[in-house]
């Protein structure tokens, strides 16, 4: 080997150690608290763990418990229902921002407004909202009696409880997706309104026929990722309901915390995290084909 | 002639239903934020008048120094400031190294690493949750800043990665490969070349940074059990919700929620930008 080879190998490796050092932090992050995380749950989902005892291998009794679990199956239902109804009201909700104000006068002013709710904590968002939905001084309940109509017992029916959080996860989110298809509505090209004008199309058949096919690999990418979110959504539940009035809003992931940190069961409340990362995992893999295609 | 007329009208009375379609919908959103203040200003005896008045009989600015007491306002802001402020920071720098290495060091691995980082986003809270709590305990690091800090990081890596990265994407790359032709080393680029020509990126992602560690709330509620650790979120979590025994009268509650969101509020007045630009690129890029 020559002069010119040693010094090109050195550069090479000069060259390595600059990558590494570039990357290191970064990854060694992640490789502490995302992915040994990952694989740590798996591995306490076969375990009865309790602090300070010892952990005992019991194999899949966890799983198998969980497949008893009334209290898990009602949460899992709980889940589905609030996606349900969560879901079609943020979009509508976020298309219906979005549309009203990509093109008005005052538009900043407005996505400015809506964006807002986004800033605050879900902390401050549920203290705000257990007192606007208060059955007996709520100030929900004052304005449905100012229009005639009867008061709601908003949080303390079981019937009714799920759809109050859903109101104020709209209330909260809708804004948030609307930014993003307002960027997705700025970028459909004029040409295509235009054309349509000289048509004679209405701003109804405009909005049918551009504007939502434009939209299309937004749209899904929203309804997924607020999937993926609501299969998560802890904080609300835990400030406005605690799962209650009786079991009617447990969900999931407030049954996963709940076992973990108040029964102190990790291996069973692992158990959950890695069934609930399975069903997470569908809907992401699913995104990403849908986002990739389009 | 008549027709266009009617065109112009048709266009401007449908201009103005949008209008109003817009007021009403920002009424929607405000409206909470109305009572919010109307409660916190009432006395109280007017708490128990039903229906409710938006405009308080009696407007009790006293309520506001009773809320200051509830929780330690002072000790909870400065708990969450040295939780955010280290977290966004420490969130940019390590993005950037990366997307610096990712963009512009041409390796072979880069996009099957930048992948990785990517996946790393489909781990769900839930899951990471556990173990990074069996972890921050074994490590001792409970209770402390530290504890909060380098876990909310690694979580906001895959995305700041991901963001920081489109930006270094825009900034041309003759920049750097003219340095690098006068024989400027990596870190002197990163620090002289592209860093400054991103700062708008940084700051997007910074400030989104900032607001998800700042708000969170199950983080903190697993790591710290130690009261004068609690940040806002969490101090305001303790002072109502179903699991509180005594909770205070509404208008001091309203009072101190008021005043839990009054710098994020003010941030925003100021920041408005790059919040929205934050969440605007995570959607067009999915």
């Amino acid at each position: 080997m020559g002069e010119k080879g040693l010094s090109r190998m050195k550069r090479i490796r000069k060259r390595g150690i600059m990558i590494f050092l570039f990357l290191m932090p970064s990854m060694l992050l992640l490789l502490i608290f995302v992915l040994w995380p990952m694989l740590y749950s798996m591995v306490l989902s076969f375990y009865e763990w309790k602090p300070l005892k010892d952990n005992v291998f019991v194999g899949l009794a966890n799983y198998k418990e969980l497949l008893h679990d009334k209290l898990w199956w009602i949460s899992v239902w709980n889940t589905l229902y609030y996606i349900a109804l969560n879901v079609p009201l943020i979009m509508a909700m976020a298309l219906g921002m979005a549309a009203l104000v990509t093109h008005t006068k005052l538009s900043k002013l407005f996505r400015g407004i809506y964006f807002m709710p986004t800033m605050l904590s879900l902390v401050a968002t549920g203290i705000a909202w257990n007192y606007l939905l208060g059955t007996n001084n709520g100030a929900v309940n004052g304005l449905l009696n100012a229009c005639g109509l009867s008061s709601v017992k908003w949080l303390t029916s079981g019937k009714i409880a799920m759809v109050s959080i859903v109101i104020v996860t709209a209330w909260r989110w809708a804004g948030y997706y609307m930014v993003m298809l307002v960027a997705g509505m700025l970028g459909i090209s004029e040409q295509y309104y235009e054309a349509a004008s000289l048509e004679g199309a209405r701003p109804w058949q405009k909005f049918w026929y551009i504007t939502l096919p434009e939209l299309k690999p937004i749209l899904v990418f929203i309804a997924l990722m607020s999937i993926i979110g609501s299969f998560q959504e802890f904080d609300l539940f835990y400030m406005i309901t605690s799962g209650g009035p009786g079991t009617s809003t447990y969900v999931t992931g407030y049954y996963m915390y709940q076992t973990a940190f108040s029964s102190m069961r990790m291996g069973y409340a692992s158990a959950m995290s890695v069934v609930l990362f399975v069903v997470i995992l569908i809907f992401t893999l699913l995104q990403n084909k849908f986002t990739k295609s389009e | 002639m008549t027709k266009e007329r009617s065109l112009k009208k048709a266009k401007r009375s449908r201009e103005i239903l949008t209008l109003l379609a817009a007021c009403l919908i920002a009424g929607i959103i405000l409206y909470p934020f109305f009572w919010v203040l109307s409660t916190a200003l009432k006395s109280d005896s007017e708490l128990f008048v039903f229906p409710p008045k938006l405009i308080p009989a009696q407007i009790i600015w006293g309520n506001f120094a009773d809320a200051w007491k509830l929780i330690d306002f002072p000790q909870s802001f400065l708990n969450s400031f040295m939780v955010s402020v280290p977290t966004a920071v420490l969130t940019v720098v390590l993005c950037s190294m990366a997307a610096y290495a990712l963009t512009r060091m041409n390796f072979k691995y880069a996009t099957a690493v930048f992948f990785l980082y990517l996946s790393t986003m489909m781990v769900p809270q839930v899951v990471r949750l556990i173990p990074s709590f069996v972890l921050v305990k074994n490590m001792g690091l409970m209770n402390r800043y530290t504890g909060l800090i380098f876990p909310l990081v690694a979580w906001a890596i895959p995305f700041g990665t991901f963001l920081i990265r489109q930006f270094f994407l825009g900034i041309p790359k003759e920049l750097n490969e003219a340095a690098y032709v006068d024989g400027a080393g990596h870190f002197r680029i990163f620090i002289q070349v592209i860093v400054p020509n991103a700062v708008p990126g940084m700051l997007t992602l910074g400030t989104y940074v900032f607001l998800q560690s700042w708000n969170n709330l199950m983080w903190p509620l697993v790591a710290l059990n130690k009261s004068e650790m609690f940040p806002i979120t969490l101090a305001m979590a303790s002072l109502t919700g179903p699991s509180v025994e005594f909770i205070p009268p509404w208008n001091e509650v309203m009072a101190a929620t008021l005043i839990s969101i009054l710098p994020i509020l003010l941030l925003y007045l100021f920041l408005q930008k790059y919040f929205i630009q934050s969440v605007a690129l995570s959607g067009v890029k999915g």
